[in-house]
């Protein structure tokens, strides 16, 4: 189970240890609201698998751990993110802050060490699949593609937050949609309100991600767990953004730990796409917490629309980095079955749809001559 | 963003604008002195390949560049454009964008993802390769839409540092590095700038450890000296280091912009006690800070680690980015499994 490596002890974390693990997680620059055991435990509680965190241990003080949720498919054990990247944005591994004296190189050395052991513990605990997604503070992942790994960049923006909020940065169509939504009078609110939320929500499923709408019922009891905890535990709220009528227009949750905050989830009526309400409801929040935080993660650039929307408010772009590691067999047979499904599954299917029109049109033929016949 | 992308359009730089090309590098956030005209013809000369200057015009406004490298195998049935092609020491080349640093977030999207489809669209209706290979400058992070075309994007690094404060970065040095320094300054190394000879010391050393490790160097001595001609003085500078009138080491760096880039360094392995490249990247670095450029880059952080991280300089990232048809990534992988045999 434990593994030892250069003085690295690498072990799975008792429940006691846990508040040692949040403490750990909101003083380390990697760490993230994602990584505590609250936010964990609620996910565990509520999307199948189990979660459990590995912590590595210098001379009995802990230097690094990760976090990791851990299901079965079919033969395969498998860890990932709860709903891939949806519910937990990062997951990945988080390491002790170190005084900014401290330099590149010895940086480097404890990195590869805590990775590299870290790499040696889940390689014994034989995972056929694993993926980490880092945060965007995790800039080196070298460690990981030494030891196997292969990594993929995927993209976040941060928002700056200037004091006072410089709207002049904002694209000229964010700008008229704000004006069109102050013009309209519209209201934000902390609310507590998940059903109301959630309404919004199902229409965001509805439009967009059809593929989610199995999990609807999951993402409720989801949603019922997770905003009463992020206001007992004071790392989140929830808003929404009402007409004068008193109709909701606009929702968001943010959450937020010691170094930022994130806008972790939104949804819009879609009835009121033409109000602005979208953008007004971010510039608000921006407001919120401008003095409170210096930057927000707005999570998820990768989206193509959704980046468009979010580019409109001039933030920065921030790389992170997923790694992935799978066993051979595990890699072997997906690889046979990509290629069995682009190469013989696809044209097999191809084919029988090419077939049955060709036989339909044959068909429909058939019968036109018939009737010529007939006349 | 579709109203205006009818706006933009990729086109070859004609022979006769050739001598624009180093504007547009110069005036670009990313350009390096890698994207030097005189840099990309000598690698065209030395590695077989045809190179296309490519240039990206929203209306007449010239805004992205780009140079690539076709290399055709097989009687011209496999083609493959690289940027940078190989064999040639060059970490970096790619894309370079001109005003770049002063677009908002929205306008960089809107520029990169207009000029990634129509440069796609430019080589499918022209070239129509099997393989396109890129590796990006650094100052470049945004790779989504060559994400988005299907691209492998692997991210890598390499070491830069502000050489402004000469205190600060001597600091930051690790401590015996430090006391390597002062050693070999105390046994009287003589560090100073060179030519020709310098230059031919640091191949002639450079192929000797290469040698030693049963290796050889994978580009010509022609392709060296060439890059030399063309460059020196002033984009290319040699140090020699001397030890009892004896040349032990040289180091070769690229001036440009406000970075100097180390791109070769090699000096004699025989010598105990003394460590010359110490020396030699400490006399680069202050000459990077006395000559008024601001940063100074070791390039590849993913080689050589132990002695490059001694510097203490900072991560940078760069992106490698690989799309090839997907018989041909078959093909490809059996092929490397061959070799790799």
């Amino acid at each position: 189970m434990s593994v030892d490596n250069s003085k690295i002890l690498v072990r799975k974390l008792s429940e006691e240890e846990f508040n040692e693990w949040d403490m750990f997680v909101e003083n380390s620059q990697h760490g993230t609201v994602f990584h505590n055991t609250k936010w964990l435990t609620a996910c565990d509680k509520v999307f199948p698998g189990d979660y459990e965190i590995w912590g590595c241990f210098r001379n009995g003080e802990l230097v690094a751990g990760c976090p990791l949720r851990i299901y079965r498919s079919g033969i395969f054990k498998k860890s990932s993110g709860f709903l891939r990247r949806a519910i937990t944005p990062y997951n990945g591994v988080v390491m002790k802050s170190m005084p900014v004296q401290i330099k590149t190189r010895r940086l480097e050395i404890i990195s590869n060490r805590v990775i590299q052991s870290l790499s040696d513990a889940f390689e014994n605990e034989k995972f056929s699949y694993i993926e980490l997604y880092n945060s965007p503070t995790l800039v080196d992942v070298r460690p990981f593609v030494w030891a196997g790994w292969r990594s993929e960049v995927i993209y976040t923006y941060y928002l700056i937050l200037d004091n006072p909020i410089r709207e002049e940065e904002f694209v000229r169509n964010v700008r008229r949609s704000i004006r069109k939504a102050t013009k309209l009078g519209m209201t934000l609110e902390r609310s507590k309100n998940v059903n109301e939320y959630f309404g919004l929500y199902e229409q965001v499923l509805l439009r967009h991600h059809s593929r989610s709408l199995p999990y609807r019922k999951v993402l409720h009891k989801f949603l019922e767990r997770i905003v009463p905890l992020i206001y007992k535990e004071r790392m989140g709220e929830m808003w929404l953004l009402r007409k004068s009528s008193g109709e909701t227009v606009a929702g968001e949750i943010v959450l937020f730990d010691s170094k930022r905050a994130y806008f972790w989830s939104a949804v819009n009526d879609p009835r009121f796409f033409d109000t602005g309400a979208a953008s007004y409801l971010k510039l608000k929040l921006m407001e919120e917490y401008e003095g409170r935080f210096t930057e927000i993660d707005m999570i998820d650039a990768d989206t193509p629309t959704i980046a468009h929307f979010k580019a409109g408010f001039n933030p920065k772009i921030v790389p992170h980095y997923a790694v992935k590691k799978s066993s051979t067999t595990y890699h072997a047979l997906s690889t046979i079955y990509k290629l069995s499904y682009w190469n013989l599954y696809k044209p097999l299917i191809n084919a029988c749809l090419h077939a049955k029109k060709c036989f339909t049109s044959f068909q429909k033929r058939r019968a036109e001559c018939n009737y010529i016949g007939a006349v | 963003m579709s109203v205006y992308s009818n706006r933009i359009s990729i086109r070859e730089l004609p022979d006769s604008k050739h001598d624009l090309w180093d504007g547009l590098v110069q005036d670009s956030y990313q350009g390096t002195v890698f994207h030097k005209l005189d840099w990309l013809k000598t690698m065209e000369k030395y590695t077989n390949t045809k190179l296309i200057l490519l240039i990206a015009e929203n209306g007449d406004e010239i805004f992205a560049a780009i140079p690539l490298f076709l290399h055709e195998k097989f009687a011209g049935l496999m083609k493959t454009l690289l940027s940078p092609p190989y064999p040639t020491m060059i970490p970096y080349l790619g894309p370079v964008f001109i005003g770049y640093d002063c677009w908002k977030e929205n306008k960089r999207e809107y520029h990169l993802t207009c000029f990634q489809r129509k440069l796609d669209e430019y080589l499918h209706s022209t070239i129509n390769p099997q393989s396109i290979s890129i590796i990006t400058p650094p100052n470049m992070l945004d790779m989504r839409p060559f994400l988005r075309a299907g691209y492998e994007v692997m991210p890598k690094y390499t070491y830069v540092a502000d050489v402004s404060d000469l205190k600060n970065v001597w600091k930051g040095f690790k401590r015996k590095l430090r006391g390597s320094i002062r050693g070999a300054e105390k046994r009287g190394l003589e560090v100073e700038e060179s030519d020709s000879s310098g230059y031919d010391l640091v191949i002639h050393f450079l192929s000797q450890i290469l040698r030693k490790k049963g290796q050889k160097l994978d580009v010509s001595r022609e392709y060296l000296l060439e890059v030399y001609e063309k460059l020196f003085p002033k984009y290319l500078k040699i140090l020699v280091c001397r030890y009892e009138h004896r040349e032990i080491g040289g180091i070769v760096f690229a001036p440009y912009k406000e970075k100097v880039l180390i791109w070769l360094c090699a000096t004699e392995k025989s010598l105990r006690g003394v460590s010359p490249t110490d020396l030699l990247y400490w006399e680069t670095i202050k000459w990077t800070n006395e000559n008024g450029f601001r940063h100074c880059e070791i390039i590849i952080a993913e080689s050589q680690i132990e002695y490059k991280s001694k510097y203490n300089f900072g991560l940078t990232l760069y992106y490698s980015g690989k799309k090839m048809r997907r018989k041909y990534r078959l093909l490809a992988n059996i092929y490397n499994i061959f070799r790799k045999r």
